[in-house]
């Protein structure tokens, strides 16, 4: 089976933008300085909590019911309504632009770092 | 290539979205060594890239929705319709492109990778357009599209094969190239 130079500049270009997208985040992570938990429902924010915190609260919206544990520099979703439970699934969030998300109940949190924040505060 | 009645430009095209919707339903039960929410191999691609090099962009669009709707009522979640729908219509689009300009230079492998990267890229787009928010698509973005050079270059493959081995083969029987 032979290979022409289209499929390699193809290779090269996808590979490129993957590249590039995965140095945007190296960049986003280094922050790590007063880190912040904030929980979402269909983009709205509903709660934000500080990453050193203890916390295990259940959330009962229109879409469905989730249960977040904050506990050690650690955030993620313990327990969920939605049927296929990615939610539950997926890695803890810990650093700097992490987050888990439902989609089936339009439910997401992410960890946001000090400079977002601040960007936010002087847009205002 | 032209059809020489209706019912058999129905037929054909029947016949390939009956087969795609097939390999997007068995898809779900290959285990894959990592898992990522929304990750999946995108067999039914074999069947849209073969069907490019053969027939009209529009009886593939008819093909590909088809395909997207009828798989939509046998795994029945709501948002699985909105990420295949754009992602499929979006890497249709890419790939015509590739196969009507560059087929001179770009192998069906090529063109899969192509396909399979602006298949994810459409659905980032819809995440952050659902959740409302760019941060998680940005986060998560790398990954997938990581994935996407391993699955379009077993896809194109695969389609390589499939169009040369089979596709060629059954227009010939037929006597419709």
């Amino acid at each position: 089976m032979k290979i022409k130079i289209g499929d390699i500049l193809i290779l090269l270009l996808v590979l490129s933008v993957t590249v590039m997208t995965f140095l945007i985040n190296a960049e986003r992570s280094f922050v790590s300085k007063n880190m912040e938990v904030i929980i979402r429902v269909n983009g709205e924010i509903i709660d934000r909590f500080d990453i050193g915190s203890d916390i295990k609260k259940v959330y009962e919206t229109e879409h469905g019911i989730n249960e977040v544990v904050i506990q050690s520099g650690f955030a993620y979703i313990s327990d969920a309504d939605c049927p296929d439970v990615i939610c539950v699934n997926t890695k803890e969030a810990e650093k700097n632009g992490d987050s888990v998300v439902c989609l089936p109940n339009r439910f997401s949190i992410e960890i946001v770092g000090q400079s977002e924040v601040e960007v936010d505060a002087i847009s205002q | 290539m032209q059809f020489r009645s209706k019912t058999q430009k129905i037929i054909f095209l029947s016949l390939l979205a009956a087969t795609a919707i097939v390999l997007s339903y068995m898809e779900r039960m290959i285990p894959l060594p990592f898992f990522l929410p929304g990750m999946k191999l995108g067999l039914a691609n074999i069947i849209t890239l073969s069907a490019l090099y053969y027939y009209k962009f529009k009886d593939v669009l008819v093909v590909v929705v088809v395909r997207v709707f009828v798989t939509f009522l046998i795994v029945g979640q709501t948002m699985s319709l909105i990420y295949s729908l754009s992602g499929g219509v979006l890497s249709l689009l890419g790939m015509y492109l590739l196969v009507k300009y560059t087929s001179k230079w770009v192998t069906p492998i090529g063109v899969s990778i192509f396909g399979a990267f602006l298949h994810n890229v459409a659905q980032l787009i819809v995440l952050a357009l659902v959740m409302n928010s760019i941060s998680i698509s940005i986060n998560y973005g790398p990954y997938i599209l990581l994935t996407s050079i391993g699955t379009g270059i077993f896809v194109g493959l695969t389609s390589k094969i499939f169009i040369d081995r089979i596709f060629s083969e059954v227009m010939r029987m037929n006597n419709v190239t």
